[in-house]
């Protein structure tokens, strides 16, 4: 398993590879994965027989929306060290991925890697914008959960922010900026709910915290937001009002490609690492779009070996910016998230609803 | 008001003149073919269909039920003046509910029917008929289900479990009409390219009317005893209809997810085309291969010996078998012995989205009426 993904990955740093040398790397450890899933995964083999990779535009990319129907896995169900859950629009299935431990191990080291370039390697007092309920069962997560359980290895002590009926917890909020203003913290969540049961519920209450030296990390996509007109930079304005803080940095992923992790930098720019890469497909030809063109965004990542995630078409709308020269000084592609595909009314049988 | 009333006839021909007279129907085809349905002569067909009696030691008398409400899909947009249409006929007082979100035939079908309703000679029909919209998480919906005699649920199984739901009066009727799919079953050997080019444009019809959305579409299609020259030949004409439309984003995606889960399931499972019309060749008709079929131009291909091969398999699910090149002995003897719970209607292909009183099962006329027997 460790010649499958070289633990050499895990050893330079994530951004600083120019984008030609990274694709090389990339196709090396990919085209082994695509083999492995092949011999290990009867649902990838069936779909995926070609074994010619010339690049990795060439390599096949499985349709996310699948981790909804099938349980696709490469491993035998004795090695399942962890089940992820996507969170799911409330009414639609939740898609499902299966670890092992190699891959869970690989999913930290890549997280930590990635957002240490952000955050730096201190462990900061953290506070997380969610209730303790989401983190609760330990064998099966949801995607929220396993993203906090995720996070939390960045902070010390965390502590949460909201009780189980998603009210603010203000004695907790209130130590919190008291014991820590002016003082390097870790604040975390997701876009929503920040914007929702934490700001707004601040807001509410005309209180604003003093957390200048802290850092906010959210993540979870912007529809909700989008749908009361709040944009990213409306979104960070109000964070420097309400909370004081002025590194607000938004990230992308996805529940079933765990591990590729898209942060945004200081020019807003969301930036792939050495261990992923994102790829923009024409929606109807699939065939790549050049920078600056917008389509669908194909997510390619090493981190995946326990089931066939490496190479996925997800359902969002984004563009490719610019490669090798974001003026953070971080190499490789960088690009902008513009939301999802729109959706088609399935009209099925079953619609009288509307 | 009595079953066939004079008043219900001359409002149903005055509809149905209309709607294949007039130029501003005359780009929805769906318009047409519901127009062609009430014409006279078929309602005629109905009424002596409905009125025959096979039962010589009594005297049955047919009588309406009262009030109807009708729940109509929005996949089918003019299945509501179907449902209607047949109440109506039988004599009874309706409110139909329509989806909010209605298309542009359906809105000039809707004005002209309160056209015509504005007569002074159809005054009755319209103190006795609604037909409106209202959101399904208002209580519109419940409180109606305690005013009526029966209910015509349409919209499948999520619709028709909530309408369920509602309390109605005790001796309220439930119509209702589940999930459903549909098959085409060909026979293609010694047909010549004409005959297969002819066979393309029905099945055609059939597949793109309503999106491929309304459970009588055929979503598979399966061929007995037909060389793959002439399959080539049948998909290279549907291609060539197909190609004329182009899909949306959102389209394609679907198609995309489809083909990956069908093709995932088995090494036989495999890809004709993925242009505009995806087809892909099963080993076997799968529940799942079902639920996962995303409509929209996308076509299952599946072989069988012949037909009492395929009637043994076929999920409970399908509503309407459309057929082509199998003679009518080998239809019956097909049908006879070995169908089981599926299949409520066998059809030439071309005829598989024209309505009929006879559906999903139940002969609807004689479901919204009440049926009173006198022996002497």
């Amino acid at each position: 398993m460790s010649e499958l993904v070289p633990e050499q990955w895990f050893e330079s740093p994530p951004f600083s590879m120019p984008q030609a040398e990274k694709e090389i790397r990339l196709l090396n450890t990919l085209k082994e994965l695509h083999q492995y899933h092949q011999a290990h995964c009867v649902e990838y083999n069936n779909l995926f027989s070609q074994t010619e990779l010339s690049d990795i535009e060439s390599l096949p990319y499985l349709a996310v929306r699948l981790f909804k129907h099938l349980s696709l896995s490469s491993i035998a169900e004795a090695d399942v060290f962890k089940t992820l859950y996507s969170s799911g629009t409330t009414g639609q299935m939740p898609a499902k991925v299966l670890l092992d431990q190699e891959t869970s191990r690989r999913q930290s080291k890549v997280l930590v890697k990635v957002l240490q370039d952000f955050i730096g390697k201190q462990r900061m007092p953290m506070l997380i914008i969610d209730h303790p309920g989401v983190v609760k069962s330990r064998n099966s997560y949801s995607a929220r959960g396993a993203g906090i359980q995720g996070l939390s290895l960045f902070g010390r002590k965390p502590v949460f922010a909201l009780n189980d009926d998603m009210s603010l917890n203000l004695e907790v909020v209130q130590n919190f900026n008291n014991e820590h203003k002016n003082t390097p913290v870790l604040l975390f969540g997701f876009t929503f709910m920040v914007w929702k049961y934490f700001i707004r519920a601040l807001n509410a209450q005309n209180i604003t915290l003093n957390l200048s030296q802290g850092t906010l990390l959210h993540s979870g996509g912007w529809k909700k937001l989008e749908a009361e007109k709040v944009s990213n930079s409306t979104f960070k304005e109000t964070c420097k009002d309400v909370l004081g803080l002025s590194q607000v940095h938004n990230f992308y992923g996805m529940a079933e490609q765990v591990g590729s992790i898209f942060v945004e930098c200081e020019q807003g720019h969301l930036h792939a690492p050495v261990y992923a890469d994102v790829i923009i497909r024409d929606p109807v030809s699939m065939a790549v779009l050049p920078n600056n063109v917008e389509g669908v965004i194909q997510v390619l990542s090493i981190v995946p070996s326990s089931y066939p995630g490496n190479s996925l078409l997800t359902e969002d709308l984004g563009m490719i910016l610019g490669v090798d020269d974001c003026s953070c000084g971080r190499k490789g592609k960088y690009f902008l998230v513009h939301g999802r595909l729109p959706k088609m009314e399935v009209r099925g049988c079953s619609d009288t609803a509307k | 008001m009595e079953p066939f009333a004079k008043e219900t006839r001359e409002f149903i021909d005055a509809l149905s003149n209309t709607l294949l007279a007039e130029q501003i129907f005359k780009p929805h085809s769906e318009l047409t073919t519901l127009g062609f349905w009430l014409r006279a002569s078929n309602i005629k067909r109905l009424r002596q269909q409905y009125f025959a009696q096979d039962n010589v030691s009594s005297s049955l008398f047919l009588k309406p039920l009262g009030g109807v409400l009708h729940i109509a899909p929005s996949n089918v947009d003019t299945m509501f003046v179907y449902s209607w249409v047949c109440s109506l006929l039988v004599g009874n007082n309706n409110i139909v509910r329509v989806p909010s979100n209605i298309t542009e035939a359906v809105q000039k079908l809707l004005s002209l029917i309160s056209r015509l309703l504005q007569q002074p000679k159809f005054t009755s029909i319209a103190q006795r008929n609604l037909i409106a919209t209202w959101t399904q998480q208002s209580n519109v919906s419940a409180t109606l289900s305690l005013m009526v005699q029966a209910r015509m649920i349409w919209g499948g199984n999520e619709t028709v479990q909530n309408i369920r739901k509602m309390p109605t009066l005790p001796n309220c009727r439930d119509i209702a009409f589940a999930d459903k799919f549909s098959v085409s079953v060909l026979k293609l050997a010694g047909k010549s390219q004409d005959e297969i080019d002819a066979l393309a444009e029905l099945l055609w019809r059939d597949i793109s009317t309503f999106q491929q959305a309304a459970c009588s579409s055929p979503r598979v299609l399966v061929f007995s005893d037909s060389p793959e020259q002439q399959k080539q030949h049948l998909y290279s004409r549907l291609m060539a209809r197909a190609n004329s439309l182009t899909n949306d984003a959102s389209t394609s995606m679907n198609h995309l997810v489809a083909r990956q889960l069908i093709l995932s399931q088995h090494q036989d499972n495999y890809l004709h085309s993925d242009g505009p019309l995806s087809v892909v060749k099963i080993h076997k008709l799968h529940k799942d291969y079902i639920a996962w079929h995303p409509a929209q131009n996308f076509l299952y291909e599946y072989d069988v010996g012949d037909l009492t091969e395929l009637f043994a398999w076929l999920p409970e699910q399908c509503q309407t078998v459309s057929h082509f090149g199998f003679s009518s002995d080998e239809l019956q003897r097909a049908v006879a012995p070995y169908l089981g719970p599926s299949v409520d209607r066998l059809v030439p292909v071309g005829q598989a989205l024209i309505f009929s009183s006879h559906w999903d099962g139940y002969d609807v006329l004689k479901q919204l009426s009440r049926i009173i027997e006198l022996r002497v």
